[in-house]
């Protein structure tokens, strides 16, 4: 399968698999959830810190369990100056592959899927934790 | 004035959502002191900035364990230094901090109630919680304050029969025998709060190997209290508490008459620096508190003397307060409200 994005060698590692997550939650920077709210560093043209696998830095970040996604993206600095909305999806195993660990996940996409259709719902970003 | 700038060696990012958003770092000399920063917003797309504040080793151990938030780090601590630093500036796993003068923008701070729980990365510690299962039985009617007040006492006596065995151990570092020793000796026993200090500090400087923590409580009629701590403790308290369920009566007696001498005598208000060695009553107060740790089954009389510094009062008004904190955990016991579960 070939990916959304140009990824760096070996990536993604041989760990990530195809897994469906009903729901997810992506912090999102638009009103309504854009093609470009799922997009990586990477493609972005962020340069890349040193500290940060290349492999990451291409990926999306997803989470498992929404009171973390809101506690994130309320309380820590950045994601409070700049996130939107939480936007809940239905990621099918054929979305792409992926990485879970701590609720965390990190997926890289497959080309052809596109992420907006698996969006079900937007949340407003409130610190209510 | 605004502190000077230093190098920092990165360690480990702890929250990952599309970039770090929080990470620590540790001091490149020798002190190794430790760093926590998060993510600020940058005025350019190729900066990654970071506020970060200097942590004491007690405050992480405890941000990692969710006892205390990630905004106690950067506004609470007395003795904090807060930098700002590019992650994209990092080589060789090194970057430069900078100190700042003033108080860093409310936007850069983190908000109240982000703890640990909500890391994306595993972040190991060095040291393993003590993990020796107590499970100990409830029945009756608790209130929310019982569970609180009988678990500040057990943990008290915990934490006092813990620091007794590591003053004595060969396997624990000096640096931690000095803090237990400081704990004794740093305050003037004349009022109540002298002997919450000492219990509290001792607490404090309990190694997280020999900590004791609360696992589980699974309220029913009956119902269960699981604790981790080390099994050496615990199997004492087995017989310390029994003990003194069973003999609380003569242990009270003995230990209201001494109580009522020192204070017919004014020796409750006397401060422990005042007490002079050699004084008459002397051998009295030692004897008599050497005959209450042996009726309690603890302390180890000979280890508080010690710690004491051979000062007779002060080694009294310690195990004295040792004995109220006994005789209140105890208590839920002797009530029937708490029973040690027997394994068969």
């Amino acid at each position: 399968m070939k990916f959304a994005e140009n990824l760096p060698d070996a990536c993604p590692p041989p760990e990530a698999k195809e897994m469906a997550f009903n729901p997810a939650y992506r912090i999102v920077k638009t009103e309504s959830a854009e093609s470009t709210c799922f997009i990586s560093h990477n493609k972005l043209g962020k340069p890349l810190p040193i500290s940060v696998d290349a492999c990451r830095w291409s990926s999306c970040s997803f989470f498992t369990d929404i009171d973390q996604a809101r506690n994130i993206v309320a309380k820590l600095p950045k994601p409070r100056g700049v996130a939107q909305k939480i936007a809940k999806m239905e990621l099918p195993e054929k979305a792409g592959l992926s990485i879970k660990k701590n609720n965390h996940v990190d997926l890289w996409f497959y080309e052809g899927f596109d992420p907006v259709t698996a969006v079900v719902d937007l949340e407003e970003v409130v610190d209510g934790a | 004035m605004a502190h000077k700038s230093r190098t920092a060696e990165f360690d480990s990012t702890l929250v990952f959502v599309d970039e770090p958003q929080v990470v620590t770092l540790v001091s490149a000399g020798k002190s190794k002191r430790r760093f926590v920063a998060v993510a600020i917003p940058s005025d350019a797309e190729n900066k990654s900035n970071f506020l970060a504040a200097t942590v004491s080793d007690k405050d992480w151990v405890k941000y990692l364990e969710s006892i205390i938030d990630l905004r106690y780090l950067f506004t609470v601590p007395t003795v904090r230094i807060l930098y700002t630093f590019d992650l994209q500036s990092m080589k060789d796993g090194k970057v430069k901090l900078n100190g700042i003068d003033t108080a860093p923008p409310e936007e850069h701070l983190p908000l109240a109630k982000f703890f640990a729980t909500n890391h994306t990365e595993a972040y190991d510690f060095l040291e393993d919680k003590a993990s020796d299962p107590e499970k100990l039985l409830i029945d009756g009617e608790w209130e929310l304050t019982d569970f609180g007040q009988f678990q500040q006492k057990y943990t008290d006596i915990y934490t006092f029969l813990i620091s007794e065995k590591n003053w004595t151990s060969f396997n624990v570092s000096n640096d931690n025998k000095a803090r237990i020793l400081s704990a004794f000796r740093k305050r003037p026993y004349q009022g109540g709060f002298s002997y919450v200090h000492l219990f509290k500090d001792l607490g404090a400087n309990v190694p997280r190997s020999d900590q004791i923590s609360l696992d589980k409580i699974r309220y029913a009629s009956p119902g269960k209290v699981e604790i981790f701590g080390k099994d050496e403790v615990f199997s004492d308290l087995q017989i310390i508490i029994p003990n003194f369920v069973e003999n609380r009566d003569e242990l009270k007696k003995t230990y209201a008459t001494f109580h009522k001498y020192l204070s017919e005598h004014q020796f409750l208000k006397m401060k422990g620096d005042d007490y002079l060695a050699g004084d008459a009553t002397e051998k009295y107060f030692f004897y008599q508190t050497e005959q209450l740790a042996k009726m309690m089954k603890a302390p180890n009389f000979a280890v508080v003397k010690e710690l004491s510094n051979n000062n007779a009062l002060v080694c009294a008004k310690i195990i004295l307060a040792f004995y109220r904190r006994l005789e209140e955990a105890s208590l839920y016991f002797s009530q029937g409200r708490i029973s040690y579960e027997i394994e068969n």
